[in-house]
């Protein structure tokens, strides 16, 4: 397991959101609309999980390189992020198994709480 | 509700388009030229079927705005690029219940199945959660 260096995300802006909702076709309001999101209950409006998602396997492909192809992702997402939120993206690598790579990575909120947002696998083959 | 878990909807077509794998790959901020170009989809752009769930979601009398996202897994198998004709077709294929201080909680689990041209390009597999007890 190798530790990998620590990287702070740029703020969760409403622009992004927007782009993000509208690449991905999810059409779901409490990403979009504060109303929408406090008639759910939520503070506020709250990022994509899957906005998190794709940061985190930028971050994985990083990792690896173009030597190698992912096979696997897995993304479970426990906390919610609010816009202007911070992200700190930190992780491990394990390269033990022959023509494998893992890389384990955790999205984390940067205010006093730190509360983690995501936590995520994503597994690599070597390219033949 | 349970009478549909197994029951599959579609299959969908799509077709994959540059601009919008171009505009997905600026979305998650990603310097990879690869995505950036639009010629190649970047791994989570599978996150665009989840339009199988939502018209599940829909079917299943549940409001989108209800939707949180729990987890999200994908099997690749090989990669999509633009110009692909895909096809896509969702399962529900688990329901769970918890009952909490706040009400009750369900758990939906939904596999989508991505094909090029017949062949396999990647499995996904969502689990929603949906909070009211208004179901």
């Amino acid at each position: 397991m190798t530790s990998l260096n620590s990287e702070k995300l740029a703020p969760i802006t409403q622009p992004m959101l927007t782009a993000y909702g509208q690449a991905a076709r999810d059409p779901n309001p409490i990403h979009l609309d504060e109303k929408a999101a406090k008639a759910m209950g939520l503070p506020g409006v709250i990022a994509h999980g899957m906005l998190v998602a794709g940061f985190l396997t930028d971050r994985a492909l990083r990792e690896t390189g173009s030597g190698w192809k992912l096979v696997s992702s897995q993304v479970r997402f426990r906390g919610m992020t609010r816009l202007g939120e911070v992200l700190q993206v930190s992780g491990q690598k394990d390269e033990s198994k022959p023509g494998r790579v893992k890389v384990e990575l955790e999205a984390k909120g940067t205010d006093e709480k730190g509360e983690v947002k995501a936590t995520a696998r994503f597994e690599f083959e070597k390219c033949a | 509700m349970k009478e549909h878990v197994g029951k599959s909807l579609g299959p969908y077509p799509f077709k994959l388009e540059k601009a919008e794998l171009q505009a997905f790959a600026r979305a998650v901020n990603t310097k990879e030229e690869k995505y950036l170009s639009g010629e190649w989809a970047f791994p989570s752009f599978l996150t665009v079927f989840r339009q199988g769930e939502f018209e599940w979601v829909q079917k299943l009398g549940i409001k989108i705005s209800e939707l949180l996202h729990g987890e999200q897994e994908y099997q690749h198998f090989h990669d999509l690029k633009a110009g692909d004709k895909v096809s896509f077709e969702t399962k529900f294929a688990h329901l769970a219940e918890k009952k909490g201080g706040a009400g009750i909680m369900r758990f939906f689990v939904f596999e989508t199945e991505v094909s090029v041209d017949g062949k396999r390009a990647a499995l996904a597999r969502s689990t929603i959660i949906v909070r009211s007890a208004a179901v």
